[in-house]
């Protein structure tokens, strides 16, 4: 029996998936998107913690060095994101690293990205906060640094805030719609133009094509919906052009498990992973404090109290993202939500450190906490091992894996992290207004933002990709999810991973048909549904 | 969480914990039983040739592939492992189970007694802890499918105890599983070394310990909406607020609506420059 064939085979439906899809897909291409994960829409999200509600969308990726948080449906980790949606500063783009040279494509600056950032920001859409629209943690988290002598300032965000009800569920999925996953944008839009999208297909390899016409066959299993462990079949798929976006947890492993059958892979792949420079940590409020030292007062008697209250990401400061100031030794705060399932995570003072009595204390005060997300430069430590059978990784329970990256910190992003830790405690604990606790339950850097696993550049030494997101030695294999960017990015990085990829798809729908398949160009920006 | 690398001598290997011939365990065991003479008739009693057998049950499972797979399966896939590697449980061992779980789940977040002679919980503090926050619910909750391995994670942390003491001169009560007879601040210093990243076997103590804030926190055994309903004595101590009416959260009042702060001079629609 012949095999399926398409003109584009997608690997991913996130933000890197999704955006190509729709362009392709509406400039005549025929494509075919293989999501390994299920896909959900509104009713099937819920406001519970229970085990086996969010994590059937959610996976928590142990790996050594480093968990990860990843998304797992259509519409990828937007699905699971808390939708800040932030353009990167201007210097990232010119960052040198450890190697001491530019690692981003000289074609790429934060300007000339600028009309990608525009698009994006029009499809998605991304809405400007008011202090109006600032909830209470946002608030203090804002007082404390003007307080300090900071500026501070509402975060842009993926959210319909005429929809938005502040009930801090962003991470179970969104059951009042008001959160702008891909589920509401370039999705529908690529699916209008006749895209197909096959959920629970988990690509396992790309190998040559047999048929003519055709460069690239990939194979996949059917996930078993009710325990992806299990395999309920295979495929292969035939394709003039393969788009991976697996995510960066994922597009370096499947493209490590097709190295012999595809006559290598370039060096970079599964390398110069970076985690975007994440670091946690946690303050605890003095009640009295928020109220006498910032005059801030939510109802009679309380002056913030009000933790699990609103979106998880309102506010930020930018004051260290200073473009002179040395490399590694810039970084943002930014407020963050965290819910209870990562109450294990802060410290206290005294030995055990993180359980015991004085945490069980700590913890009574859940509702004057706050997180703080310090987004720092990296050194892009991260290394995959080999893949496993198959998968991205290995599955241990639910939402819960075991990975092959590998992340040792360097003393480069060890410095950074002091520097953020630092500038975090000093205006956070001024005057006893909060007590400040990082992570001590574990050792591993917590990271919800992988990135540069199969990353762009100039240098085919350190980058996986050409600016044009083409994989090198394998014409017709892209990538344009997040392992493609190159380096941490000191914001939350789905606004840029999602500009990137409109850029790559204006360069892709110019190969498409010098491989073979007739398009045209100029694809609108999609109108949301 | 993943149980991996479960190996007998975790504890020996620990770099906080001076390592020790198996002939000279055995000379402290002898000693501490010539010394522990008087015997008690409870069936949870603590004797040398109990401490052997356990000893040798988890070198056996740590060793012995088929019955670590059929361990590890159990808890990586969903799913129990099949019937063969379960073992045969009688009602005592059940209890040192539970209570061995219930104590492990009362150093990580204390809690007061449910009774007055309630071993598990050592009762430093008022007000409920991971015990009354539903730990052993969480650690037999189906979809993690831990069950079956919840009496080898007990034996785990029964083993670390003896050990433990023997190496701290600490004498057990013989009357309970050797976790439970240890006081809390002994508890406390063996989980301490148990969950330093040193030890090679901490993955297994961890992965309970995250079980326990897990049940504690959000009681993940439970659909959160009925946990609140319920009650849940973890969620009430961290003041996790309750929903509408009609079950689900919003927040009319939610913001201070009044600008706190100035925005970076050189930001634009609120993006860094």
């Amino acid at each position: 029996m012949a095999n399926e064939t398409t003109d584009v085979l997608i690997i991913g439906t996130g933000f890197g998936g999704s955006i190509p899809g729709y362009y392709l897909a509406a400039a005549g291409a025929k494509v075919i998107m293989l999501e390994r994960g299920p896909r959900f829409s509104t009713e099937d999200f819920t406001q519970s913690l229970r085990i086996g509600t969010f994590n059937r969308f959610i996976d928590s990726i142990q790996c050594k060095g480093i968990d990860v948080t990843a998304g797992n449906c259509v519409g990828g980790s937007s699905v699971t994101y808390y939708a800040a949606s932030l353009r990167a500063p201007s210097f990232i783009f010119e960052r040198r690293g450890t190697l001491g040279r530019r690692i981003w494509p000289k074609s790429i600056t934060r300007q000339k990205l600028n009309h990608w950032y525009s698009r994006v920001e029009a499809a998605i859409p991304v809405a400007e906060l008011s202090w109006n629209d600032v909830p209470y943690a946002g608030g203090v988290f804002a007082a404390a640094c003007n307080r300090a002598g900071h500026t501070c300032q509402p975060v842009p965000l993926a959210v319909d805030l005429t929809k938005c009800t502040n009930c801090n569920w962003m991470h179970t999925g969104c059951i009042f719609d008001a959160k702008r996953s891909m589920l509401f944008n370039y999705i529908p839009a690529a699916e209008s133009f006749g895209a197909e999208i096959r959920p629970l297909h988990e690509v396992q390899k790309i190998q040559p094509a047999q048929t003519a016409g055709y460069r690239y066959a990939i194979s996949y299993l059917e996930i078993d919906p009710s325990d992806y462990t299990k395999s309920l079949g295979s495929g292969t798929i035939e394709a003039k052009i393969v788009i991976v976006a697996a995510g960066t947890m994922g597009t370096p492993v499947i493209l490590q498990r097709s190295a012999v059958a595809l006559g290598g892979m370039p060096p970079a792949v599964g390398r110069y992973m970076s985690a975007n420079g994440d670091r946690v940590s946690f303050a605890a409020f003095n009640e009295d404090k928020v109220s006498s030292l910032l005059g801030l007062q939510r109802a009679p008697d309380v002056a913030y109290d009000a933790f699990p209250i609103g979106k998880p990401i309102n506010t930020m400061t930018f004051d260290y993202l200073d473009p002179k100031a040395p490399e590694f030794s810039r970084f943002a705060l930014q407020q963050l939500y965290s819910p209870p399932i990562v109450n294990a995570l802060p410290g206290v003072d005294e030995s055990p450190f993180w359980f015991g009595i004085d945490k069980r204390n700590l913890l009574t005060q859940w509702r004057s906490w706050m997180a703080i997300v310090e987004m720092t430069e990296d050194a892009n430590e991260g290394v995959f091992g080999p893949p496993p059978k198959t998968g991205s990784f290995t599955r241990l329970g639910p939402g819960v894996a075991s990975g092959q990256l590998e992340y040792s910190i360097a003393p480069q992003t060890q410095y950074g992290f002091n520097l953020a830790d630092a500038a975090a405690e000093s205006i956070l604990t001024l005057d006893g207004l909060a007590t400040f606790h990082t992570v001590a339950s574990t050792k591993n850097i917590q990271c919800a933002h992988p990135l540069a696993s199969c990353r762009i550049g100039d240098n085919p030494e350190t980058s996986a990709l050409d600016d044009c997101h083409e994989l090198r030695g394998h014409p017709g294999i892209f990538v344009t999810d997040g392992a493609s960017v190159p380096t941490s990015l000191c914001v939350n990085p789905s606004l840029t991973i999602a500009a990137l990829a409109e850029r790559a798809s204006s360069l892709l729908l110019k190969r498409a048909n010098q491989y073979g398949i007739a398009v045209k160009h100029g694809g609108a920006i999609p109108v949301p549904s | 969480m993943q149980i991996s690398g479960m190996d007998s001598n975790f504890f020996l290997q620990s770099r906080r914990v001076p390592v020790m011939k198996k002939s000279e365990i055995n000379r402290i065991i002898e000693r501490e039983d010539e010394r522990l003479a008087p015997s008690t008739p409870n069936s949870l009693r603590m004797s040398r040739r109990t401490l052997l057998t356990s000893v040798a049950a988890l070198a056996a499972a740590t060793t012995i592939a088929p019955w670590a797979i059929g361990v590890l399966s159990a808890f990586a896939q969903g799913t129990g492992p099949e019937a063969t590697t379960e073992i045969p449980a009688s009602d005592s061992d059940t209890d040192a189970t539970t209570l061995t779980l219930e104590a492990y789940a009362d150093t990580l977040i204390p809690g007061e007694k449910r009774f007055p002679d309630d071993v598990a919980i050592a009762g430093v503090v008022t007000g409920p802890g991971a015990v009354q926050g539903g730990a052993i619910d969480m650690l037999n909750f189906a979809p993690l499918g831990l069950a079956p391995a919840l009496p080898l994670l007990a034996l785990n942390i029964s083993v670390a105890a003896v050990v433990y003491a023997l190496l701290n001169g600490i004498t057990l009560d013989r009357t309970l599983p050797p976790f439970v007879s240890l006081n809390f601040a002994q508890r406390t210093g063996l989980l301490v070394q148990a969950l330093d990243p040193s030890n090679k076997n901490q993955a297994a103590f961890s992965g309970l310990a995250a079980l326990c804030f897990v049940a504690y926190n959000t009681a993940g055994y439970l659909d959160t909406v009925v946990a609140i309903e319920q009650g849940h004595p973890g969620l009430a101590a961290i003041g996790f607020p309750p929903p509408n009416p009609d079950g689900k959260w919003r927040f009319p009042d939610f913001s201070y609506q009044r600008a706190l702060a100035k925005p970076h001079p050189h930001s634009k629609n609120g993006n860094p420059a």
